[in-house]
């Protein structure tokens, strides 16, 4: 186990390497670059240079990458924003704890509903319910999310005057874009709930369980819900990676504060530390959650285990 | 008898109640002619004069773009300018006939030979830490401001030097006459700035920003708002604010909501009390609701669009001309702003010196059969599908514009104006940096761009030839226009300088570098509960008196 | 080796369901679970198909231009002249739903391709061959999935600025790393299959052998994701539109209407509503294509994404 997970370990922070490489390079070829931000658009050419010679933007990119890992590395110094001079490492701390609530709550709300969804249609497979319930949820990831957004601000913040219409700070404030980040989620969740206990209420050992007598509650417990919680995981996992690193139009529609915008800022503003320390954070996140499942998967079901480890 | 008198008493009731309005009015009176005046705010009309101000509460805007500092040397940005007025003073101010009123300067002398400029200061001044705002701390602000190099401190760059001769007198001194000088002193990055508080704070000054006006800063939320509070010892304010004491809010709060169609949705609930607009659909939208008023602010800008005249086909006098007479400025407004704004034919927005609307003879109309006629005349011939054709190749130019409301709407307008004499238009929409980087860089042959700078020399910045490579991008390059323009910068006497504005237009009309196509409005959403709150110059709403009331 | 969470999901499933299988045969219950799947396939289809037909016929079902600008008759409600009625340019907004189909149509297919051809072609070549060659790419490749979608696209479109086959390009490198895995994991199951050491045997080469022989294997598989992929590019590019970095106007790209419709909510109802319900069926229409494909074609996997 110890072996499996050190390997892992390492895996992931190769990883990390190779995800903050690509960043480096790839903002490299971005035309325009922060000067521009920096002094404005009457800038004379003298000064968009004299700005960039100080930031050392004129140094070649493997030199810079150095540098950044070096930082990054021995002092866990992620650089500095180059618009606002601020730690990034700071600025990740502000914006991400926000982030991380909307994509928690948001996670919760698709598996409560997504569970209830796909046990329902599960339970009423093939007929009018259970077309009823799959349409619905796959409506729900079909809609664009601005625009799902848009219509749950119009109806509950204005028209019902229930919910605020935008900012952060209370549990009233995380309903809306919870809601409206779950919507995709709660597809997919449904369909794999679904489809996992068809697969597994029908099978057999489920009817040798039912013959042996055990009662109903037990045998959904120990073989059902135990065989499909699984893959459910495994999607939460991934799910709650894109959540953290994509939430941004969300985000920007209700004017949370989350890591989302900020990125997106800082690509707009050719913020270069602030988008590769974003990236990175999320690229870590996610390496993370992937460990955490495939733990729980062994954990979960020794089979498996086995096979992996 | 009784009646007679009863009726005097009438009028002279009237007459107290009609001198209470008359504070308001400069605010909201028009300036010279063109521009369209501002509706006049239901809630300019008086509290009653001699009543108690309802002191207390909190005002809440939103704004798009979060500032990245707070510093006024800091490099400028759209969040910056609309919080540093609160929080710091500049020496003087600029009312909303663009004229320049005392405020921390009580008053100035300019030498004979326009190379130094003495200013006396208020010696009752104290910044929200306590220290006394006085000569040494004007020194030091202008120094630091000087220091920073960025296109803010522009306006500064014939100064060459700064010195405190008493407590309550500055003396700047300069190369050569600088005509630009005063507009920048009143520009927010010019506020003066507490040396001790900038000491002691080195780099984060700009997170917790020390001044000497109104507000004063309370926290600072990242991603979501800017608290400020009333700074209590303030009695400075400038004339045309009838409280001179301090403010009578509690707190100013900038809430930062990134979506423009979030803010009205905020406003409508109530959870933010002030916002700009700028689309006709969301104006329409306010006018029918009895608890927003809108009001039109009015900037020094212009919207234009610029040809590249250092690239062929653009190159040529008649084609820029030929395209300019193939736009049709009223259905832009019509279409893309909903009327709101005016439509410009010089290059100098209305409110600044060196207009004149006999200009106006000068302007390239709205004529497409001499459009098309001059594009004949440069070579260009329609093919079978109408588009037009030289030596085999179709006309098609490339539309740069940075993406924001409405110039999408205005590059479609002229795409299909463009269209209609068989040119084809390709647009490209940046975000701002890239397109300014691809503007400068000279990647376009039109250019839908605006300005917002509140001098004449705006014409300096953007036409001279000397700033072909910075903030030149067209390429234009006229020594006749460099010289009148020179003269201009030099020139001190208002008047004078304006004639030479006029001159360098008439030669730059007849040039076409650029189609001036109109001057943009910002509109003023704010929820009928605030009154009493002021507009100056550059669009900005001074909160010094404005009171919270219950409708 | 590491086999990642979703393989390793659905093994265990499957795991679950041979055994009892082998011993007792029992297949009556799975009749009960056909029914459902095909009324996907069929709305899904159905959508699908009227999709490419609106796109197909547009010039046909239209008399206007979708760029004919009319100020006369801005912002009219719908009308026998104007069936979706008009924007605020006075444009028919019935015509520019029509040719926004075909855009729509545009960005789903040649995104995906533009993601599934190179995607499994490396894909079969690193399961086929292993080697470190393989160990580099499926680290890039992981790397490449671990940046968040939607940044990459915008770093991307900033680059190549935005326009209709910027978008194209981004979307479809950005979806290159799912068909990888996908065709990388059909080729490592397959490698050491009976009929591939048969071809080996025979003399054939790698090529032959991936293209004929396991290619086909991956069929079912493959169009499931091929499908529902359409409808994700088709999201992503209206969240492209939605910050400004989608199609250049005059183009009517449907995540731009619906961009610009959201102020006329009020106002100018139309202008939101008909360009929101293409955009929404065309992408569930894929969306349930491709699950009942999945269920249709490939009732064994399962669980899959």
């Amino acid at each position: 186990m110890l072996g499996y997970l050190f390997k892992r370990l390492v895996s992931a922070a190769l990883l990390l390497v190779a995800v903050s490489f690509l960043v480096f390079a790839l903002l490299d070829v971005v035309p325009g670059d922060v000067a521009h931000t920096l002094v404005g658009d009457l800038a004379s050419a003298e000064q968009l240079a004299a700005v960039r010679h100080e930031l050392g933007l004129d140094q070649p990119l493997l030199l810079r990458y150095l540098r950044f890992a070096e930082g990054a590395v021995l002092r866990g110094d992620l650089g500095a924003s180059v618009v606002s001079g601020r730690p990034v490492v700071e600025l990740l701390r502000e914006r991400f704890g926000a982030t991380l609530q909307l994509a928690l709550v948001s996670l919760a709300l698709a598996l409560v509903v997504g569970l209830l969804a796909g046990l329902t249609a599960a339970a009423r497979a093939g007929g009018y319910v259970d077309l009823a319930v799959m349409a619905g949820t796959t409506l729900g990831e079909s809609l664009p999310s601005f625009w799902v957004a848009l219509l749950l601000i119009q109806f509950f913040a204005l028209k019902l005057s229930w919910l605020p219409v935008f900012g952060a700070g209370s549990l009233r404030h995380l309903v809306l874009p919870a809601l409206a980040l779950a919507l995709p989620a709660i597809a997919l969740i449904a369909r794999l709930v679904r489809s996992c206990l068809l697969d597994v209420m029908t099978a057999d050992f489920v009817r040798t369980a039912h013959a042996k007598g055990l009662s109903q509650l037990l045998v959904w417990r120990d073989h059902i819900v135990r065989n499909a919680i699984l893959p459910v995981i495994t999607l939460l996992g991934l799910y709650l990676g894109h959540l953290l690193g994509g939430a941004f139009i969300i985000e920007t529609v209700f004017a949370w504060p989350g890591l989302g915008r900020l990125v997106v800022q800082a690509i707009f503003d050719r913020d270069f530390p602030v988008v590769v320390g974003a990236v990175l954070l999320i690229a870590l996140i996610y390496q993370v959650l992937n460990i955490v499942v495939d733990l729980a998967h062994a954990w979960l079901d020794p089979r498996v285990g086995h096979e992996a480890i | 008898m009784g009646t007679l008198r009863a009726f005097a008493l009438l009028l002279l009731v009237l007459a107290i109640a009609g001198c209470g309005q008359t504070a308001q009015s400069p605010a909201a009176a028009p300036t010279e002619a063109p521009v369209a005046a501002p509706t006049e705010a239901p809630a300019a009309a008086p509290t009653e004069a001699p009543a108690a101000p309802a002191v207390g509460g909190t005002v809440r805007r939103a704004i798009t773009a979060e500032p990245t500092s707070l510093d006024p040397h800091a490099t400028p940005g759209s969040g910056q300018n609309v919080i540093l007025p609160y929080i710091f003073d500049t020496l003087i101010f600029r009312a909303m006939d663009n004229s320049y009123q005392p405020y921390l300067a009580t008053s100035w002398e300019i030498a004979p030979d326009g190379k130094s400029v003495t200013f006396t200061l208020r010696d009752d001044v104290t910044f929200h830490d306590g220290t006394p705002l006085n000569a040494e701390a004007v020194v030091f602000t202008f120094n630091r401001f000087k220091e920073a190099k960025t296109s803010a401190a522009e306006g500064l760059a014939s100064m060459t030097g700064v010195e405190a001769l008493d407590d309550d007198t500055v003396r700047f001194s300069f190369a050569e006459p600088s005509a630009v000088f005063f507009s920048t002193l009143a520009t927010p990055y010019a506020g003066i700035v507490s040396p001790g508080a900038v000491e002691a704070a080195g780099d984060a000054f700009g997170q917790q920003p020390v001044g000497s006006g109104p507000f004063k800063f309370a926290s600072w939320q990242q991603g979501t708002e800017i608290v400020l509070e009333r700074n209590p010892d303030y009695h400075w304010s400038p004339s045309t604010i009838s409280n001179p004491g301090a403010p009578y809010l509690d707190q100013v709060i900038f809430k930062v909501i990134p979506d423009a169609s979030t803010q009205l949705a905020a406003l409508q609930a109530g959870e933010v009390d002030l916002i700009f607009v700028n689309s006709p659909s969301q104006i329409s939208k306010l006018q029918a609701d009895p608890d927003v008023q809108l009001i039109e602010t009015q900037l020094n800008s212009l919207i234009y669009l610029g040809f590249n005249c250092a690239r062929a086909p653009l190159d040529q006098v008649t084609v820029r001309q030929a395209l300019s007479h193939a736009v049709n400025k009223d259905e832009i407004l019509q279409a893309a702003l909903g009327g709101t704004g005016q439509v410009a034919f010089a290059p100098m927005a209305p409110t600044l010196p060196g207009f004149d609307p006999s200009l106006k003879q000068y302007e390239l109309g709205y004529d497409p059969a001499r459009a098309s006629a001059l594009l004949a005349e440069a070579g260009f011939t329609p093919g079978a599908d109408g588009t037009l054709r030289k030596d085999g190749q179709p006309l098609t130019l490339t539309l740069l514009t940075f993406a924001r409301a409405p110039n999408e709407d205005v590059a479609t307008l002229l795409q299909s104006q463009f269209k209609a004499i068989g040119v084809n238009v390709d647009i490209q929409q940046f975000d701002t940096p890239t397109a300014a980087k691809a503007a400068t860089e000279g990647q376009y042959d039109l250019l839908l761009w605006r300005y917002d700078r509140n001098d004449a020399d705006v014409l300096n910045v953007n036409l001279h030839s000397s700033r072909i490579g910075s903030s030149n991008r067209f390429g234009y390059r006229n020594p006749q226009v460099d010289e009148l323009l020179d003269q201009a910068a030099r020139e001190l006497d208002e008047v004078a300088r304006a004639r030479y504005y006029v001159e360098a237009q008439k030669l730059i009309m007849a040039d076409a570098p650029w189609q001036p196509l109109y001057i943009p409005v910002d509109v003023l959403a704010i929820s009928s509960k605030v009154h009493d709150f002021q507009l100056a110059s550059m669009g900005r709403v001074l909160l010094n008196e404005a009171q919270l009331l219950q409708r | 080796m590491a086999l990642n969470a979703e393989q390793r999901a659905s093994r265990s499933l499957r795991g679950a369901r041979r055994l009892p299988a082998a011993a007792a045969g029992a297949d009556a219950p799975r009749a009960r679970r056909r029914a459902g799947p095909r009324p996907n396939l069929l709305l899904g289809g159905g959508l699908v198909g009227l999709l490419i037909l609106a796109a197909l016929l547009a010039p046909l079902l239209t008399s206007y231009a979708p760029e004919q600008i009319q100020p006369a008759v801005r912002l009219q409600p719908p009308s026998l002249a104007h069936p979706f009625g008009t924007d605020a340019f006075g444009r028919d907004l019935c015509s520019r739903v029509l040719y926004g189909a075909r855009i729509a149509l545009q960005i789903a297919i040649l995104s995906v391709l533009l993601a599934a051809v190179p995607g499994i072609w490396l894909g079969l070549l690193a399961g086929y061959h292993r080697g470190w060659g393989e160990q580099i790419l499926s680290r890039v490749m992981d790397a490449w999935l671990a940046f968040p979608g939607m940044l990459l696209a915008i770093v991307m479109v900033a680059r190549l600025g935005p326009s209709l086959q910027t978008t194209v390009i981004a979307l479809g490198v950005v979806g290159i790393p799912s068909f990888y895995r996908l065709a990388r994991g059909g080729a490592i199951s397959a490698r050491h299959a009976l009929y591939v050491e048969a071809a080996r045997a025979l003399g054939l080469g790698h090529t032959r052998i991936l293209l004929r022989h396991m290619l086909p294997n991956l069929a079912s598989p493959l169009i499931v994701l091929l499908t529902l992929r359409m409808g994700t590019m088709l999201l992503a590019a209206g969240g492209l539109s939605f910050i400004g970095l989608g199609a250049q106007p005059p183009l009517p790209e449907w995540g731009a209407l619906l961009a610009s419709g959201r102020d006329y909510l009020d106002s100018a109802w139309w202008l939101a509503f008909f360009p929101g319900l293409a955009f929404t069926l065309s992408v569930m229409g894929f969306n349930l294509l491709g699950d009942g494909l999945r269920d249709a074609l490939a009732p064994d996997t399962g669980t899959g994404t």
